[in-house]
């Protein structure tokens, strides 16, 4: 089992909106993330999930291996400017992931790794 | 509903721009020449590209605020690259209502120019509406 911790910025939120042409105002404004019952912007689903697969690349996998499937349940809001608590479990080709925020789990995946040829 | 198909092409630039947002440091992301130095044709999708073919997409459907995102599968089933051509399809299924908020499953096909399917991205979403 690995631990590791990423932050997901204000700045990461903006550029993602760029990058991905998701402007949903939960992700931007705080007026309209509060009118939907959010106590701030909230982090887009995609970009936790490429965090948590940039987090994956960089300390578990070789670059040739491939995260073919994964497959995430958002339980809680990863609110802009949080840092997430990863919980790596790895058993052969299968990593089970656990997101925290505090004590609170935002978000769970699981992933299959493919080591077959590029 | 289900869309029509629209053409999609990955740039260098696309993959560049969100291994950097999200520190992905594979060296496989950084150009062709790394890339073949690792037995790729060239550079590589990563895995969470795909879906960014939404930004291109014009769908024939609205979804209305708000929109919160459940859950995500992915399902690459052949490597997919750079300069290639792909063909985007959404469908939408599973739709049902619960008080005032419609649940949808959404799902991204996206099949190379053989026609054999590449990506497969399920969206469980949560909406004001479907228009």
């Amino acid at each position: 089992m690995n631990m590791i911790t990423f932050q997901i910025t204000e700045k990461d939120v903006e550029q993602y909106a760029v990058i991905s042409g998701d402007y949903n105002p939960i992700h931007l404004d705080m007026e309209a993330a509060k009118q939907q019952g959010f106590t701030n912007k909230i982090a887009h689903g995609m970009l936790t999930v490429a965090k948590v697969l940039s987090v994956l690349s960089n300390e578990s996998l070789i670059p040739q291996e491939l995260l073919s499937q994964y497959e995430f349940t958002f339980i809680s809001p990863v609110y802009v400017g949080s840092l997430v608590t990863l919980t790596i479990k790895q058993a052969e080709n299968k990593i089970r992931v656990e997101g925290k925020c505090g004590e609170k789990i935002v978000v769970k995946g699981c992933l299959i790794v493919d080591r077959g040829n590029p | 509903m289900i869309t029509n198909e629209h053409e999609i092409i990955f740039i260098k630039e696309d993959v560049q721009q969100i291994v950097q947002l999200i520190g992905d440091r594979n060296p496989i992301y950084q150009s062709s020449e790394r890339a073949k130095d690792f037995g790729f044709k060239t550079i590589p999708l990563h895995p969470t590209m795909p879906m960014l073919a939404y930004k291109w997409l014009a769908s024939a459907w609205e979804l209305k605020h708000p929109i919160i995102h459940r859950k995500q599968k992915c399902i690459q089933h052949k490597r997919m690259y750079i300069d290639e051509v792909y063909r985007a399809i959404v469908e939408v299924t599973d739709q049902f209502q619960r008080q005032n908020l419609t649940f949808i499953k959404q799902t991204l096909y996206l099949y190379n120019r053989d026609g054999k399917l590449c990506f497969e991205g399920i969206s469980d979403l949560i909406l004001g509406g479907l228009a």
